[in-house]
């Protein structure tokens, strides 16, 4: 401090004080208010760019888990429908068994027969909300007609399970499930029941006893299908359990980023109030106490 | 020695305190005039005659009222004033910028995320019509939030352009005032001495001269001074040479339109370009060419890069039954000003239903909307810092968007702790000026005190003259 003092250094000079630890509350009053260390780029550039893009992340996060968890309730539904559907090829089988007898009474047969076709085909044709399980793209319209005549296409609806990952689908071909397309002893559903009930019809022994393996094998191959879905099933709550995780550490990260210690922030705030106050009693005793009004009374 | 002295010596004595009273009064009467420098009247005794030998005073009489002036600190100051205004400018220019476009700009990597979010949910449910109007209004948003931040931006570059033809005006004052005090100081120089309110006067206005543009002082033998910006040279003598404010044609990072600093020659040209790059000036220009220019040119990649990408992956997509409408938003040719020029797609506008989920006419098709969701995971956009271009593309859209916040985030940081510190220095250089110039109204107090007592006594003295000629007179009574 220089040793001669000029009457406008003490005006700045308290003007200057003032000014800084008002400043300085103001600050430490946005902390306290918005309770975050960062409120724009600014304050710490590096740290604002980081954050934003761990909040884009879980906005994008939070989206991928709604639509996952949909994916979840549509292979459900897939799960529910094949489950329904192996109970009707079990209990197809069982008809099938007392129709290979000689003695047995076939016309009564025919008619639980054709009401499980009918139900098998209506599962087969099960839908979530409006969209049908089995027909690939083909959602809107019934995967099989009545005839069980294949009406949808191969195609695999996929959604991502994680951002930048590769989309895992979510449905499951009809024409492999249960056309038994592409499996080494793969079996035609429909063709199974189509024969069964016109064996039923023509009371054609050989031909209800040549369905028997085929239900069996149909069987196996709904299984073969659940077990695709539980895989899928288990892909998709491994990535959600993944996803809960990553965003808890995530959404703690952006809050270590960006979010104000309030201990810190308030005892600062009290701080700076308290410097505010002391420039201004200072000051307003340096000011209103000036040696020159004495000198010039 | 005739009586008659203690009369001369004692009205000298009236003349000289009563001179360094009107000294001191001026003083007190400038405490508060920037650039004043106080000033002291001095003294000096007159020994005149010798009678009988000896060496007789012969009064006293002020030889100068001297300016109390450091030319080293005023030196300081003037350098660091065209820091400190262009640091000024700088810092106040970006946080202003910073608090118009930081909010637009993080509104504009979110819906640029919604809208990627947005495709994202339509690939779960590629059929259904709330969520193509979901997307459609996404894309909507984007448009309108690009087009938001290059407004604000485009603005604040107007404004910056505006201030810059208003200053003009303001160096050009100045710099007439300063041609004016040259020829006044020379003349006074050499008839009167010193003229301390003429060149403490001139001073000031060089301060606030450097405060708006940079510039180099020279002094010649007659005291007047001459001010070279660059290579431009603004007064010399008592000549001084206007700014003009002009728009120009695209060149280097300026814009077609950008207002630059031309100076107008005596003939009346205006052909001379002036390199502002210090003082309030140099400020504004560098927040337009070094900031703002770079990220309108940034956002406009952004845009352009978001639409191209978007464009090519609903354009491949089959629309129910249909083929494509086509992009999602109206073809941009090239990068410059796409930002501005975003809009949706008329025919998506008026009609959501016709964006495009799949590559068939499947209606649980998803592949489009699955890639259009992609788009927004991609690293597509080239890094972006200190306002220079990477060539690989490493960051994805929205982070392309964040780090351009960040950019002027950092430099708005920077230039604010430049001109923290910039301010500091500047204090502590008037502080320092203050101490030695300023007036310290105790000081003249008791200057004023001084100096009226020796008035008062030199009043004293006339009256013994006086006393001890009434004595002589009454003699011959």
């Amino acid at each position: 401090m220089p040793t001669r003092v000029s009457t406008n250094q003490i005006y700045t000079g308290g003007l200057e004080h003032i000014s800084q630890a008002r400043g300085h509350e103001l600050s430490s009053a946005e902390k306290a208010q918005t309770n975050k260390e960062v409120n724009r780029p600014s304050d710490a550039p590096a740290t604002w760019v980081r954050a934003s893009n761990l909040k884009d992340g879980l906005s994008t996060g939070d989206n991928i888990q709604r639509n996952v968890v949909i994916a979840n309730h549509f292979m459900t539904a897939a799960d529910t429908a094949l489950t329904q559907l192996q109970e009707f090829i079990q209990r197809t089988q069982e008809l099938a068994i007392s129709a290979a007898d000689g003695n047995a009474r076939r016309d009564m047969i025919l008619k639980d027969a054709q009401g499980l076709w009918s139900s098998v085909l209506q599962t087969m044709n099960s839908r979530y909300g409006d969209r049908g399980l089995f027909g690939g793209f083909q959602t809107k319209a019934p995967a099989f007609d009545a005839e069980g005549n294949f009406l949808g296409d191969n195609n695999a609806i996929r959604i991502e399970i994680a951002a930048g990952s590769e989309p895992v689908p979510i449905n499951f071909s009809a024409s492999q499930i249960f056309l038994g397309m592409g499996l080494k002893e793969g079996v035609d559903i429909p063709m199974i029941y189509k024969n069964f009930i016109q064996g039923l019809q023509e009371n054609n022994v050989e031909l209800i006893q040549s369905c028997l393996p085929q239900l069996i094998q149909a069987n196996e191959q709904i299984s073969l299908g659940r077990g695709e879905v539980a895989g899928r099933m288990s892909q998709v709550s491994r990535a959600l359990d993944s996803y809960a995780s990553e965003r808890t550490s995530t959404a703690d990260s952006v809050s270590q980023l960006e979010d104000a210690d309030a201990y810190k922030v308030f005892s600062e705030l009290a701080r700076d109030q308290t410097i505010f106050q002391s420039a201004l009693m200072t000051n307003k005793k340096v000011l209103t106490e000036a040696p020159a009004d004495i000198l010039f009374k | 020695m005739a009586i008659n002295d203690i009369f001369d010596i004692g009205r000298q004595g009236i003349e000289a305190n009563r001179r360094a009273l009107t000294t001191t009064s001026q003083n007190v009467a400038n405490a508060n005039t920037p650039g004043y420098s106080r000033q002291r009247a001095v003294f000096q005794s007159d020994a005149r005659s010798a009678t009988g030998g000896v060496m007789l005073g012969g009064g006293v009489k002020i030889e100068k009222v001297m300016r109390i002036h450091n030319d080293f600190v005023q030196g300081q100051i003037m350098e660091e004033a065209k820091n400190h205004g262009g640091l000024r400018a700088r810092s106040e220019g970006l946080m202003r910028i910073e608090g118009q476009v930081n909010e637009r700009g993080r509104d504009l990597a979110e819906r640029v995320n919604n809208f990627f979010n947005a495709f994202r949910e339509l690939s779960t449910n590629p059929e259904q019509a709330t969520l193509k109007l979901n997307a459609a209004n996404a894309a909507e948003d984007v448009a309108r939030s690009f087009r938001s931040v290059i407004q604000s931006l485009e603005t604040l570059k107007n404004e910056a352009d505006l201030n810059l033809m208003g200053q003009v005006g303001g160096v050009n004052q100045l710099t007439r005032e300063v041609a004016t005090l040259n020829e006044q100081i020379a003349l006074n120089q050499a008839v009167r001495g010193e003229p301390n309110e003429l060149l403490d006067r001139r001073e000031e206005i060089l301060r606030q001269l450097s405060g708006k543009v940079g510039f180099q002082t020279y002094y010649d033998d007659r005291g007047m001074a001459t001010i070279v910006s660059g290579t431009a040279v603004l007064v010399q003598g008592t000549q001084a040479n206007e700014l003009e404010a002009v728009r120009s044609a695209a060149r280097g990072t300026k814009t077609e339109g950008s207002v630059e600093i031309m100076m107008v020659d005596r003939m009346g040209n205006r052909n001379i370009p002036v390199r502002v790059e210090d003082g309030e000036m140099g400020g504004m220009m560098h927040i337009r060419d070094n900031v703002i220019n770079p990220i309108l040119s940034q956002v406009d990649a952004a845009a352009f890069e978001f639409s191209q990408q978007v464009n090519a992956a609903h354009t491949v997509g089959v629309a129910d039954g249909e083929t494509s409408v086509g992009a999602i938003f109206d073809p941009i040719e090239n990068a410059s000003g796409a930002a501005g020029r975003i809009q949706i797609n008329s025919l998506i506008k008026d009609n959501p239903d016709a964006i495009v989920g799949g590559l068939s006419q499947g209606p649980g098709d998803n592949r489009v909307a699955l890639s259009i969701a992609a788009i927004g995971e991609k690293t597509v956009m080239p890094e972006f810092f200190g306002g220079q271009k990477g060539d690989t593309p490493r960051l994805t859209l929205t982070e392309s968007l964040n780090s351009t916040m960040g950019f002027l985030g950092a430099e708005t940081q920077r230039e604010r702790q430049a001109f923290e510190s910039s301010d500091r220095i500047m204090s502590q250089l008037n502080n320092y000026r203050e101490s030695v110039s300023g007036v310290s109204l105790e000081e003249e107090a008791i200057n004023m005190i001084q100096y009226q007592h020796a008035f008062n006594a030199a009043a004293k003295a006339t009256k013994v003259g006086d006393e001890l000629l009434q004595t002589i007179l009454n003699i011959k009574q």
